[in-house]
């Protein structure tokens, strides 16, 4: 069994992908109030695209990265304009409903297309290895680590600075203010989801490289991310990626010291504990949605 | 406390209120944070009753409300019912005891027929368990049951339209459909929730009747509402509450006469200096309501309004609750839709134009409730007042000059800012689009009479510089003293309109604000 | 839903009564007229779901909680009673175990899951579900996870010294009817339970829980009730799945067949009593054309029905119907049926 650094320094890749999810969908719960479980598509979109850029065409991994958040994005906006947009006169119930039947849609086309075969990408820097406090880390995994930071930060330099990000962040918090200011919601809500859907993508790529992966991800782990968000609490974005932290760990130290059979569950568990207990989240600030 | 008595008051009045403690509410406080609702409340209804529970809006009504009826747990405090404490208890429990509730926004089972919607709220009168939802009820049970029924929709005059479904009600049925389903539940206390809200005085009497009905069937009524001329009529005896304290109790014409009573409603203010040069005449309308109708569902909040505001002018918009004032304002904003009617903004014809178009002709809104945003800077805040376009330093500039307690918090989180202070925060940000029309929805509510003074005078201020105001306010001495021109709403029309000097003597102001 | 003392206009009753006396013959004719294993297999597989929909309607037709991990419990009962009559049990006592399984895991689930409201329930339903998948999986001991659960012995019946066993690898007729029996039971538990006073407790939750509370009922009571029952239901058609089958692995009862349950409800129509026959006869049916083609196919429909579904028959093909009816019917504002 691997020592407990080990297991830390692994933890941090699982952890790191999981929070890019549940930022996004943060994100667009708070804009929106939308569960949009959709994500997990994109996010296997991500490792298809990764897979395909890579394998097929031959293009270098690194390309392959970008290409795969831009599809996310557009196939992201897609969705929020042709089913999501439409059906907002309905319940949040009804959108969810519609949201489980579009990751339903998109899983099952790309077992379609795709098969069920389990795929691996070729990732670089896998041969290198660090050695840390007695522990070994592949040069894949620094990437990984590496590429998430960057991400968010600049996600969190997008929110802070710019003026649409700041837009974004209006409408998330006070949806009524930002309307009486004359601010048009729809753009931000588009911009919404095409940084979800990017991050989401971004998340699918770098997995590949490490976890195998069959359509089916994309249920698992858009599940998990929500499993996250609720822990964490809605609507709080360092809140959800201390969630994704918090559960990374909590998930890899199970498999490792306890079994991997269970570890699975630690999201799920981890998420009726924190129901039971405190409903709106470990960081969430207002009530749960009651 | 004594078996009850006859209401001390009026000759004439019959002695109502002969039976015993009904409810009894004792010290009863509520804390939302740092914000109290409810502090130190203490009343009792006695058995046979109808007892009004009045004051202005954000006085604690409905908090109190909901601590009485399960659907909050107080902070400290005890209630008690038929003799027994029932702090806390939910509200089931409480409805099997007899205390049962309506609600402030019509709720009635809006798929189910007036029949059904009556049957399911008997629940408590038909006997279940399983072999029953298996096989069904007895015979006689289900007769006993149907006789309940029909006799509760002939006490509230629905026998009619038993078949009729819920949703296609006219509104007025709606409420009174309400009220029969608190009646199917056999209450000995009935706690009614702004009964009168969205209706005319002849609806507002018919109810009150249909209230005395239940009265006299047998239960006890307690009544939230803050149409003071109808509680005065109809109710045995009233408590006035004003920032969760309780103000005044006793009876309706001494409690109504009471000056502390009169200010809560209407406010006080010191001297303030009124506006010095009067607009021409001749100076253009920046906004013209024509006719002007707003529906929510079924509930005409606005009825046909006319009212403009010209170039140069403060024009404040006063009445009492629910009479229409922030509809209004919404409906200029762009918020709600409007039904009937045309409004104008500088001259030209708003209809179908977005809240974001609007803005940019040349009018801004600072919302009730200010909706500032919370996690974000003061300087974030107010640069999200043109959230478009980029920011005009010297806009900024003047808006610190204005209110100078920004400057010094710039960088602070807007939620960690004082009401007043956040207050000027939405007013800043309203600005920041160098609008020649702004529209302020309750501007004071909340804040102590030095901030509101502080308030009021950056508003004159603005106006010397040219900006056109058109101010809504529950505090109707303070928005006299600084409008040109006012309007009073009742009920979703103008009932008055004139020079705001005129308006501050006229007793029909207080009549429409108090009833007297 | 009626009311006592409403009365019933004529025709309506008789169309009702034709309705059903015609759907019954159908039902019973039906293996004759599709004499083939292939289709005698799917009218088993309709029955088998037209219990798992009633029961899943109490939910959310009855009550307005839309419950998305149902297979789960089905999964609960089908291993409860396969381990327990391949561990000598008898099949009636098996299913009898099957059924309280269920009913207790619906229990353990509904208690935190029904404090909470909306959608929030319904993500977490959802999440419970594939808990539960995966609990199943990883029992591999008791369950033999992945690899799949075989030899579970056919359903024997002893009633008064007649004995018989339903070898349904070859002969489906019989097994058929007996879980039509159980279909026919089921529908009857959904009408007399929406006719109740719990049923009419549940219509009011669904209706405005506030309100309902107001009145007197115990709303989390009742729906933890409600959800209870479902599990229970739920419990009973994996019984006689296992025992038709007699074959078992946890990929049966994944959140996408909780899904698929949900659109069959959906698509049949919620809140009606033959819905949950309409819905799982249209979709199996469906399913079992596109099979041919390619099963992901058949998902990838369902998804596109239900948002159909959603946007253009929100009350599903029965309560389509019955809407069109009343509204041919009367003129003004009349309650449906």
């Amino acid at each position: 069994m691997d020592t407990v650094v080990q297991l830390v320094l692994n933890a941090l890749h699982a952890t790191s992908l999981y929070a890019l999810v549940a930022l996004g969908l943060t994100i667009i719960l708070g804009v929106l109030d939308i569960a949009d479980f959709a994500q997990g598509a994109l996010y296997m979109v991500g490792a298809y695209v990764a897979y395909y850029a890579t394998e097929a065409v031959g293009l270098s991994f690194f390309l392959a990265l970008p290409l795969a958040m831009l599809v996310g994005s557009l196939l992201a906006m897609t969705n929020y304009v042709a089913v999501y947009r439409p059906l907002r006169r309905f319940s949040g119930a009804t959108t969810f409903i519609a949201a489980l039947g579009l990751l339903l849609i998109l899983q099952n086309l790309a077992l379609l297309f795709f098969g069920a075969d389990f795929r691996l990408v070729r990732a670089p820097f896998s041969g290198v290895r660090f050695g840390v406090l007695g522990a070994t880390w592949t040069g894949y995994q620094v990437f990984i680590a590496a590429s998430v930071a960057a991400l968010l930060l600049l996600t969190w330099l997008f929110l802070k600075l710019t003026p649409i990000g700041k837009r974004l962040r209006a409408v998330s918090e006070n949806r009524e203010g930002a309307l009486v200011v004359g601010l048009d919601p729809f753009r931000v809500e588009l911009v919404a989801f095409a940084l979800a859907g990017a991050l989401a993508g971004a998340a699918g790529t770098l997995a590949s490289g490490v976890n195998a992966f069959d359509p089916s991800i994309a249920a698992i782990v858009v599940i998990k991310a929500f499993a996250i968000v609720i822990f964490a609490g809605m609507g709080s974005v360092p809140g959800a990626i201390l969630g994704a932290l918090i559960v990374g760990l909590a998930e890899t130290l199970t498999g490792g010291l306890i079994s991997t059979q269970y570890a699975e569950l630690t999201a799920f568990v981890l998420m009726i504990v924190v129901l039971l207990f405190r409903p709106r989240g470990l960081f969430g600030a207002q009530e749960a949605k009651l | 406390m004594a078996a009850g008595g006859p209401v001390r008051g009026a000759a004439g009045e019959s002695a109502r209120g002969a039976g015993g403690e009904l409810l009894r509410v004792e010290r009863l406080t509520r804390n939302f944070g740092g914000f109290t609702a409810v502090s130190d409340l203490s009343f009792h209804v006695t058995e046979g009753e109808v007892l009004g529970l009045v004051g202005p809006n954000g006085a604690g009504k409905t908090t109190t409300f909901n601590l009485v009826t399960g659907f909050l747990k107080p902070t400290s405090g005890r209630v008690r019912f038929r003799g027994e404490d029932v702090t806390g208890w939910a509200p089931h429990r409480l409805a099997r005891r007899g205390l049962v509730r309506t609600f402030q926004h019509t709720r009635v089972f809006a798929d189910l027929s007036v029949e059904q919607n009556v049957r399911v709220a008997s629940h408590m009168r038909e006997p279940g368990g399983p072999l029953r939802t298996l096989f069904g009820a007895g015979r006689l049970e289900r007769a006993a049951l149907a006789e309940h029924v029909a006799a509760v929709l002939e006490t509230v005059g629905l026998a009619e339209r038993r078949h009729d479904v819920a949703s296609g009600l006219a509104y007025g049925e709606q409420r009174v459909l309400e009220i029969a389903l608190a009646l199917a539940a056999s209450p000995r206390l009935l706690l009614l929730d702004e009964p009168f809200a969205g209706m005319n005085e002849t609806e507002s009497s018919r109810t009150m009747d249909l209230i005395h009905a239940v009265r006299d069937a047998g239960a006890t009524v307690l009544v939230i509402d803050h149409h003071m001329q109808t509680m005065a009529r109809g109710c045995d005896r009233l408590v006035v509450v004003d920032y969760g304290v309780k103000l005044a109790e006793g009876d309706p014409e001494a409690v109504t006469n009471d000056p502390l009573v009169i200010e809560a409603y209407m406010g006080a203010s010191e001297e303030l200096r009124v506006p010095v040069v009067s607009p021409a005449d001749a100076a253009a309308d920046v906004l013209v309501l024509n006719g002007v109708g707003v529906s929510y569902g079924r509930v005409r909040a606005l009825g046909g309004v006319d009212l403009n505001v010209r170039e140069g002018e403060i024009v404040a918009l006063v009445g009492a609750n629910g009479a229409g004032k922030t509809t209004a304002l919404r409906a200029v904003s762009g918020l709600l839709p409007v039904d009937k009617g045309d409004i104008a903004l500088f001259g030209r014809s708003v209809s179908g134009l977005s809240s974001a178009a609007r803005v940019r002709l040349g009018m801004a809104h600072c919302p009730e409730g200010r909706e500032i945003f919370p996690r974000m800077s003061v300087r974030e805040n107010l640069e999200m007042g043109v959230p478009d376009g980029p920011v005009d330093e010297s806009v900024l500039d003047h808006v610190y000059q204005l209110f100078p307690r920004l400057r010094e918090r710039s960088g602070q989180l807007a939620g960690s800012l004082s009401g007043g202070e956040q207050q000027m925060l939405a007013i800043g940000r309203a600005l920041m689009s160098s609008p020649r029309l702004l529209l302020l929805d309750e501007p004071t509510l909340g804040l102590v009479p030095l901030l509101a003074q502080e308030v009021g005078e950056a508003l004159l201020r603005l106006n010397e510089e040219g900006v056109s105001v058109l101010l809504v306010e529950q505090n109707a001495v303070l928005a006299l003293a600084i409008a040109h021109r006012a309007y009073v709403l009742e009920n979703g029309e103008v009932a008055l309109s004139g020079p705001a000097a005129e308006l501050r003597e006229d007793a029909a102001v207080r009549k429409v604000y108090l009833g007297a | 839903m009626s009311v006592a003392g409403e009365r019933r206009s004529f025709w309506p009753l008789l169309w009702n009564v034709l309705w059903i006396v015609l759907g019954a013959a159908a039902a019973i004719a039906a293996p004759h007229v599709f004499d083939s294993l292939t289709g005698r297999h799917m009218l088993v597989l309709i029955a088998i779901n037209v219990i798992l929909v009633a029961g899943l309607d109490l939910l959310i037709g009855g009550a307005g909680l839309l419950s998305l991990g149902h297979s789960a419990f089905m999964g609960v009962g089908a291993y409860a009673s396969a381990l327990l009559v391949k561990a000598g049990w008898a099949f009636p006592l098996g299913m009898l175990a099957a059924v309280v399984a269920a009913a207790l895991v619906g229990l353990i689930v509904g208690v935190p899951a029904l404090r909470l409201k909306g959608h929030y329930f319904s993500v977490v339903t959802f999440i419970v579900g594939i808990i539960i998948t995966i609990l199943l999986t990883n029992m591999v001991d008791l369950t033999r996870g992945p690899m799949g659960l075989t030899g579970i012995p056919f359903a024997t019946i002893e009633l008064f010294g007649w004995q018989h066993t339903f070898r349904t690898i070859i002969e489906k007729v019989g097994y058929y009817y007996l879980t039509l029996f159980f279909a026919a039971l089921a529908l009857l538990l959904r009408w007399r339970l929406g006719r109740s006073r719990f049923g009419r407790a549940l219509s009011a939750i669904k209706g405005d829980e506030n309100l309902a509370e107001s009145v007197g009922i115990a709303t989390y009571r009742t729906k933890v009730a409600a959800f209870v029952i479902a599990a229970g239901v739920a419990g009973l058609a994996g019984s006689l799945y296992a025992h038709y089958a007699v074959f078992l692995s946890p990929d049966s009862f994944t959140f996408v067949d909780s899904f698929d349950l949900f659109v069959m409800n959906l698509l049949g129509g919620a809140g009606t009593v033959l819905g949950p026959v309409v819905g799982p006869t249209f979709l199996v049916t469906v399913s079992s054309l596109l099979r041919n083609l390619a099963p992901a196919l058949s998902h990838v429909v369902y998804g596109v029905i239900l948002i159909v579904v959603i946007v253009v028959l929100p009350h599903g093909i029965v309560g389509g119907i019955k809407r069109l009816g009343a509204r041919l019917r009367a003129g003004r504002g009349r309650v449906e049926g």
